[in-house]
């Protein structure tokens, strides 16, 4: 009989005892194993840690809001500002000779694209207005230039996996790659908008207007995937957001605002006139071919945030600085808000897992002590014969060891199983709830089977407590001990 | 004999205190901020981007001499990374400044604080706030579009190396 088949007898021959501290070996590791993956999963949540812009304008206020809800699509809107924030980024097609105006900044700008958001698909998942150049096309449905198209990561733009891009006029949508998964919506289907994102119990306000869609975006493994976009121009056609922008203009130029009617004409079905208008307070809309027709002025739009890819050098930093220096916008670097929030959040909530990690790999260990010191104070009579009947004192250690090795190994293979398993149960919810994706289903080498080794050479350093006692209890006191 | 070690002692701290900087203004003066160090030119950075230039029509000619004359060499740069695109992990082109809040957040930012790194293709470096020694092949010269200089300095960068 080998040392190792010697080591299971004994175990065993006291199995409760043997699963117990198992149990308990493999509740630590199971902890620890998934308190790893949460760990890295929360960094990899943020799914994107590189931008194909480099700088976004919008409200004064936290850099960190603005962030978190351009990128991520989490947190609530900062707030927004007039569209010719927008306007003043772009080419003003002077004629030769004329110097560019102070406020334009298209000498710092490459692309710009505006968003706007506001609204829920089913009070869950996003809606977010952006023009057609946002994916490649220009107003007409002609690609654009690939150097005039933004990118959403370094090297990396959008695409249209099925279907087509929206008309700039049109109730159209494409939504992200995870959205016919998680809601049904794929090519074809309708859908209503839901103002804002209401909290449970409370009656979704869900607008009139019924957008088609007609693209589905390839995946991306951003918060994109789970986006619905519209054009820009139907997102203003909503009563609430017509009424919105006439309210924020009269207050930026200094004048009280209209009261606003809930009931607004723009949420409410209309009868077409002889050539198939509905005409609305917002907009009219041509029943024929489905194209809207805004009403309300340009100078009155406002958008949520504009996306900026700028030309290099120092022109990030100037249009910061510019921007940054007036009153009306701010505009940050996102790069360098995720850099500073990454150092200030994940890294001590890091360094504070594997803390917890530790601690709880220590009481793994201990338990494996208890449990075998009891064990050998127990057994002394056994051991008494075994060393009698020739086994050397190295024998009785070695065996001992071997055993706090065994239990650590399959506690921790049980426990690996088990923290993958929580993980599961969490990646599984996070998908159906928040469309969230947990990678639990592979082992981090490094970290994972690392951790599982040093949980063994733990267990056999603890082991060696009851072994040494083993090794120097005396075999003829034991022998006559009853 | 004790109050002239200590006259002594005070005189060279008082030296060193206003030495030193004046020694290193001087000097930086004198050299522009270039020195030898084996096959490499140290450049210091500041000194590098420390001139006046119009920013949408400057032209090279507006580059002092003594920098101009870096174009093409081996230099070492010591600075800051800025990387505008990514906020974790590996980057494959940076800019490289002086001084990240000295140089662009205290007063309008200026193109030739701005150093453009480019790895070679293939290659990738870590992202690090601390100081970096970068090693490369200096470009000087004065690249503009759209009413706007766009970039006074690049380097291919070969070697980028915690500053010790």
């Amino acid at each position: 009989m080998n040392y190792f088949q010697l080591v299971l007898k004994q175990m065993r021959q006291r199995a409760l005892s043997t699963w117990l501290t198992m149990l308990s070996v493999t509740l630590g590791v199971g902890l620890a194993i998934a308190i790893m993956i949460l760990g890295r999963e929360s960094e990899s949540l943020f799914g994107q840690n590189d931008y194909g812009y480099d700088a976004i304008i919008g409200k004064k206020g936290s850099k960190l809001q603005l962030v978190l809800n351009t990128i991520y699509h989490l947190d609530v809107s900062p707030g927004n500002i007039p569209f010719d924030q927008y306007t003043r980024l772009l080419n003003p097609h002077l004629p030769p000779g004329v110097p560019m105006p102070a406020d334009n900044y298209y000498k710092y700008v490459k692309i710009a694209e505006p968003t706007v958001v506001g609204d829920t698909l089913n009070g869950q998942y996003r809606i977010v207005g952006v023009l057609p150049s946002f994916f490649g096309f220009d107003e007409h449905g002609n690609p654009l230039p690939p150097d005039d198209v933004m990118d959403y990561r370094p090297g990396k733009k959008l695409e249209i996996a099925s279907g087509h891009a929206f008309a700039y006029n049109k109730f159209e949508a494409i939504v992200g790659s995870e959205i016919p998964r998680l809601t049904g919506k794929t090519l074809g289907s309708t859908f209503q908008a839901t103002h804002g994102t209401p909290i449970p119990g409370e009656p979704p306000d869900i607008h009139m207007q019924v957008w088609k869609v007609v693209g589905v975006l390839a995946p991306t493994h951003t918060a994109i995937d789970r986006v619905v976009y519209i054009p820009l121009l139907s997102f203003y056609t909503i009563a609430e957001h017509g009424a919105g922008l006439i309210a924020q203009n009269a207050l930026r130029n200094g004048n009280a605002p209209d009261a606003f009617d809930p009931d607004s004409d723009s949420d409410h079905p209309h009868p077409a006139d002889a050539q198939g208008i509905q005409h609305f307070s917002n907009y009219d809309f041509n029943t024929h071919d489905g194209t809207i027709k805004l009403k309300l002025d340009p100078a009155i739009w406002a958008v949520s945030a504009i996306l900026v890819q700028s030309r290099g050098g120092d022109t990030e930093q100037a249009l910061e600085y510019n921007l940054n220096n007036g009153t009306d916008v701010m505009a940050c670097n996102p790069a360098q808000v995720m850099r500073e929030f990454f150092k200030t959040f994940l890294e001590p909530t890091r360094l504070l897992l594997l803390l917890i990690c530790s601690l709880v790999t220590v009481v793994a260990a201990v338990g494996i002590l208890v449990s075998i010191y009891n064990s050998v104070s127990a057994r002394l009579k056994e051991i008494a014969i075994i060393r009698a009947l020739g086994a050397t004192r190295t024998t009785v250690l070695t065996l001992i060891c071997l055993e706090a090795g065994l239990v650590a190994l399959f506690g921790s293979i049980l426990g690996l199983i088990l923290g993958h398993g929580v993980n599961a149960v969490g990646a599984w919810y996070m998908a159906e709830h928040y469309g969230e994706f947990l990678g639990y289903n592979y082992i981090e080498l490094v970290f994972e089977a690392g951790y599982i080794i040093a949980v063994i050479v733990l267990a056999i350093i603890a082991g060696l407590v009851p072994a040494m006692k083993a090794y120097r209890s005396p075999v003829a006191t034991n022998l006559v001990a009853t | 004999m004790i109050r002239s070690w200590r006259a002594i002692a005070l005189i060279a701290t008082v030296i060193f205190l206003f030495g030193y900087p004046i020694y290193v203004y001087t000097d930086s003066l004198i050299t522009g901020g270039i020195t030898q160090r084996g096959d490499l030119l140290v450049v210091d950075l500041k000194a590098l981007s420390s001139f006046e230039m119009d920013q949408d029509t400057g032209t090279t000619q507006d580059i002092p001499l003594r920098y101009r004359q870096l174009d093409g060499k081996r230099v070492l740069l010591i600075g800051q990374m800025w990387d505008p695109y990514t906020a974790d992990g590996k980057i494959r082109a940076f800019t490289l400044v002086y001084s990240i809040s000295n140089c662009c957040f205290n007063g309008p930012p200026k193109v030739q604080h701005f150093i453009q790194a480019v790895v070679p293709e293939g290659h990738a470096v870590d992202y690090s706030s601390d100081f970096v020694d970068v090693v490369g092949k200096l470009h000087v010269g004065v690249e503009s579009a759209e009413g706007h200089v766009q970039s006074v300095y690049r380097i291919d960068v070969e070697k980028v190396a915690k500053d010790q």
